[in-house]
């Protein structure tokens, strides 16, 4: 296997494969990217509605404090670099990472381009470079082919159930949220050899990556699908957290019993 | 904490102010009426939690930050989530609001409340209160000099800061 699908993240992956890939997208497999390696970690509690599921709570994971982040996953990890017992709905984090980034462009130029890895495979001559343009690079493009390749074999034999392709799955680290719809089968089949690998390996320290939360990813139809949903930019977030003159008409007061005509409130000096 | 307030904290904190299938939401609304990133809305809702936490524990009077008590303001104004939800279903209290009367002996009552409440919050918490959120009493109760403006037909301009 190539190395770029086992050293770079999935959303550098991503970018390598298709440049015009949407900040959905790489948002996306940034975000499992982190739940796979524990610095974050979703939960739903066992008493949660069907609604609450579909919103459930992330907070840091055991590796969050010694875990360095690359710029593009630093959107996700901000709020908690401020209050690390923080737990927070997905739509609130998505909410809160996005409103840092205007668009795709601007996303991919200051988060995951700027990067010194991408150099070896994103390039910019100097008007490219005043206009904030990257162009892929020669060995990007051979690059490209490779992940390509490398990616529609790993793909197709997972969806065929092929279980020789279990070890693939697991030399691709991260980047198996790149890998969709993995069958339940195949679950099982990278549960139990990472199980024997721990039981080999007991004295070494190593990433845990805990793929019961990837099947989530798999299987659950979740917030980033419900804001996604007929807009592959996010826009409408983007927008909601970056531009609130848009929701000034968001401004009627319910008339759930009446509300009364306030004549407003005081400065408050404090409250008892 | 004590288990009794570990769990009383976990309701708290597992509330949801936010309907997340609407379209303008609490926090939404929250970063609009004070110029709040969203980042820093969704911190300072946490700090009101904990401190209505606070209040459900112990057994005198508190004083929240200008921030936590703009949240306050806004969750009185949503009444069923906050007398029915919240009081009512999460902890089984009435928690009233009460601004001050004004005067000087309502200005030291309140600063003396108010670094109380940092107190309790450091010792229940076992860690200080973020100071962008929770500033210092002289910060707290020296700017405080707001007023709503119609930003259809007004700037506004900072000042400059004193170095």
């Amino acid at each position: 296997m190539i190395k770029e699908l086992t050293d770079l993240s999935p959303a550098e992956v991503l970018l390598i494969e298709n440049p015009a890939v949407k900040i959905d997208k790489l948002a996306r497999v940034t975000f499992f990217d982190l739940i796979l390696k524990d610095v974050l970690k979703i939960e739903t509690a066992s008493k949660a509605t069907k609604k609450e599921k579909k919103n459930p709570i992330v907070s840091v994971g055991q590796s969050y404090s010694k875990y360095e982040p690359l710029k593009h996953e630093s959107i996700f990890l901000s709020v908690f670099n401020k209050d690390s017992e923080l737990k927070i709905n997905i739509s609130n984090l998505l909410k809160t990472a996005f409103e840092k980034v205007k668009n795709s462009d601007e996303y991919k130029l200051k988060y995951v381009y700027s990067d010194k890895r991408m150099n070896k495979y994103f390039k910019s001559n100097f008007f490219q470079k005043l206009f904030g343009i990257k162009a892929i690079s020669e060995n990007g493009l051979k690059v490209q082919k490779e992940i390509k390749k490398e990616l529609r074999r790993i793909k197709t034999n997972t969806t065929k159930k092929n279980v020789n392709i279990v070890e693939s799955l697991i030399a691709l680290n991260g980047n198996i949220v790149l890998i969709p719809k993995i069958p339940i089968e195949i679950f099982e089949q990278i549960e139990k050899k990472k199980s024997n690998f721990r039981k080999e390996n007991s004295g070494s320290v190593w990433v845990d990556y805990g793929y019961s939360s990837l099947y989530y990813h798999n299987t659950t139809k979740n917030q980033f699908d419900l804001m996604a949903i007929n807009n592959s930019d996010f826009m409408p977030i983007i927008e909601s957290v970056n531009g609130f003159d848009d929701s000034s008409d968001d401004s009627g007061c319910g008339s759930d019993g009446g509300c009364g005509g306030c004549g407003g409130c005081g400065g408050c000096g404090g409250c008892g | 904490m004590t288990v009794e307030q570990k769990t009383l904290w976990n309701k708290i904190e597992e509330f949801q102010l936010d309907d997340f299938e609407s379209t303008f939401t609490f926090t939404d609304r929250l970063c609009r009426e004070n110029g709040w990133k969203y980042e820093y809305s969704v911190r300072v809702i946490n700090e009101y939690k904990k401190f209505i936490f606070l209040i459900c524990i112990c057994d005198h009077p508190l004083t929240p930050s200008d921030q936590v008590d703009q949240v306050w303001h806004l969750h009185l104004l949503y009444t069923r989530s906050y007398w029915i939800e919240f009081c009512q279903n999460t902890f089984s209290k009435e928690i009233h609001h009460g601004p001050t009367k004004g005067g000087k002996n309502e200005k030291e009552k309140f600063g003396d409340w108010y670094s109380k409440t940092k107190e309790l919050y450091t010792s229940i918490f076992k860690k200080q209160p973020p100071t962008d959120i929770w500033p210092s009493s002289k910060v707290r109760f020296g700017e405080l000099n707001f007023r709503r403006v119609n930003l259809h037909r007004n700037w506004v301009i900072s000042k400059f800061k004193k170095v």
